[in-house]
């Protein structure tokens, strides 16, 4: 099997993909819950709504590098 | 005078095959968007297309390695290549008849392949780089990508609790855009590349540019409009099966496999793994319907999906090996001639094709009850907790 596929770089896929896809989805989930949370609760809307933000800001800047890093290489 | 006529129609086989690559892979980065109305579909293939514009101009550090290492550089004419992109044109425009996602990458490689074979013999091709480039990659993909988007989509749910607060879905619907805008960016830095990799193989085998040469600024201009006009034309019969037959999507399971893909699919470049976009957004997609409780995949779709998946090397690579056989040190009237042909017979199949019509229009409208017996599965209790 190693012959065929550099076990490093796949092994760097699968950890990398795992992080960054599973990671990604779950801020912008969490991001999602809490602007629902802001529309149904407008008493806490302000700390919801920066709770998003923060986690949207996040995933901008994990896109941004990942997508710098990729294309620079 | 001979030479120029050959490299004009093997220019004009490439921007065929690059148009039919857009065509067929618009589904990749837009089926889920448009499954769960995150975008129009005119809006979703009009984005996909800027998009893959955009991206094939953003980088060209993979166009001369399509084929590199497959079969020995030195046997390669432009017959061959010629062949070789015919056998994959007809591959693509077969899958995309019925519907099921195939690699186009993986067509060319075959056509390539089946081309070279015939043309110089088994020996001109070299088994091990098909396993490691093209046959070990084609079984990781999907089984990478399935189990991202699998673990994403329980985690979004468990997270943001859609089913129980369907104002969420709204959302992750806009989520979607940008999910759905980096898969078709990485659609353009790779696939539009290995277009400009075949064209510039052939000015270099013609003698037009040095060897080593990067791609001249018209191949990627050229290769860049093509394949975001096979984009924008939208290849609807594979977004249907991508969106809405092998599983129902829904906002949250759209946003988790897009984006699975997208970073499974930079990842992989990155790591100069070579991953095909097809394999790595289906098994998302599958993933998706894998990670959400009560969801159900047609897994006779899916079943389907891998035997085309099987099929492509062996079939592009037939059906070019047959064109080789005939074009090889052929005459130019003869290539010019088996190139009419093959332009007479697509354009009659996509004729056929206006007979059972799947557009813009119609791409969200399920017939087969099949289809529409997952989607209903679901319906209700969302319908419910949404009033």
């Amino acid at each position: 099997m190693g012959s065929y596929v550099d076990l490093n770089a796949l092994r760097n896929v699968v950890i990398i993909s795992l992080v960054a896809g599973v990671g990604l989805t779950v801020l912008f989930s969490v991001a999602v819950r809490a602007l629902v949370t802001a529309d149904e609760n407008p008493r806490a809307a302000v700390g919801q709504r920066l709770l998003a933000a923060g986690c949207l800001l996040l995933v901008l800047a994990a896109v941004v590098v990942g997508l710098w890093a990729v294309l620079a290489k | 005078m001979h030479d120029a006529v050959l490299l004009f129609i093997v220019v004009i086989t490439a921007l065929t095959f690059d148009f039919t690559n857009g065509f067929h892979d618009t589904a990749n980065a837009m089926a889920t968007s448009i499954a769960t109305g995150a975008l129009k579909p005119k809006a979703a293939v009009a984005l996909s297309a800027a998009l893959n514009l955009l991206g094939a101009f953003l980088s060209i550090k993979v166009a001369a390695t399509i084929a590199g290492g497959i079969v020995s550089a030195d046997v390669i004419t432009l017959p061959i290549v010629f062949a070789g992109l015919l056998g994959a044109i007809v591959w693509n425009i077969v899958t995309w008849m019925f519907g099921l996602p195939s690699s186009s990458s993986h067509a060319l490689i075959g056509g390539v392949i089946g081309a070279t074979m015939a043309s110089a013999g088994a020996s001109a091709v070299h088994g091990h780089s098909i396993v490691a480039k093209v046959i070990v990659p084609a079984v990781l993909s999907p089984i990478i990508a399935a189990l991202v988007a699998a673990l994403a989509t329980r985690l979004a749910y468990r997270t943001a609790r859609p089913d129980e607060r369907p104002r969420s879905h709204r959302y992750f619907r806009l989520g979607q855009l940008a999910s759905a805008s980096l898969v078709s960016l990485a659609h353009g830095t790779n696939d539009a590349q290995k277009t400009m990799g075949v064209i510039t193989l052939a000015l270099i085998a013609d003698k037009e540019l040095a060897p080593h040469s990067d791609p001249p600024v018209w191949v990627i201009t050229a290769c860049a409009l093509a394949i975001a006009a096979g984009t924008y034309l939208g290849g609807w019969r594979v977004i249907r099966t991508m969106g809405h037959r092998l599983t129902h999507i829904e906002p949250p399971q759209g946003f988790a496999a897009q984006t699975s893909a997208a970073i499974v699919l930079l990842t992989a470049t990155q790591g100069g793994l070579p991953l095909s976009t097809t394999h790595i957004t289906s098994g998302a997609v599958l993933g998706s319907g894998m990670g959400k409780k009560g969801a159900k995949i047609r897994w006779s779709v899916a079943g389907s999906m891998v035997v085309a998946w099987v099929l492509t090397l062996p079939a592009a690579g037939l059906v070019a090996g047959g064109l080789g056989l005939i074009v090889d040190n052929g005459s130019t009237p003869l290539i010019v001639l088996v190139a009419v042909i093959a332009a007479l017979a697509l354009t009659g199949v996509w004729l056929w094709s206006r007979k059972h019509r799947i557009t813009a229009e119609n791409v969200n409208e399920i017939a087969d009850p099949a289809d529409r017996a997952i989607r209903d599965l679901e319906l209700p209790v969302l319908e419910q907790q949404a009033s």
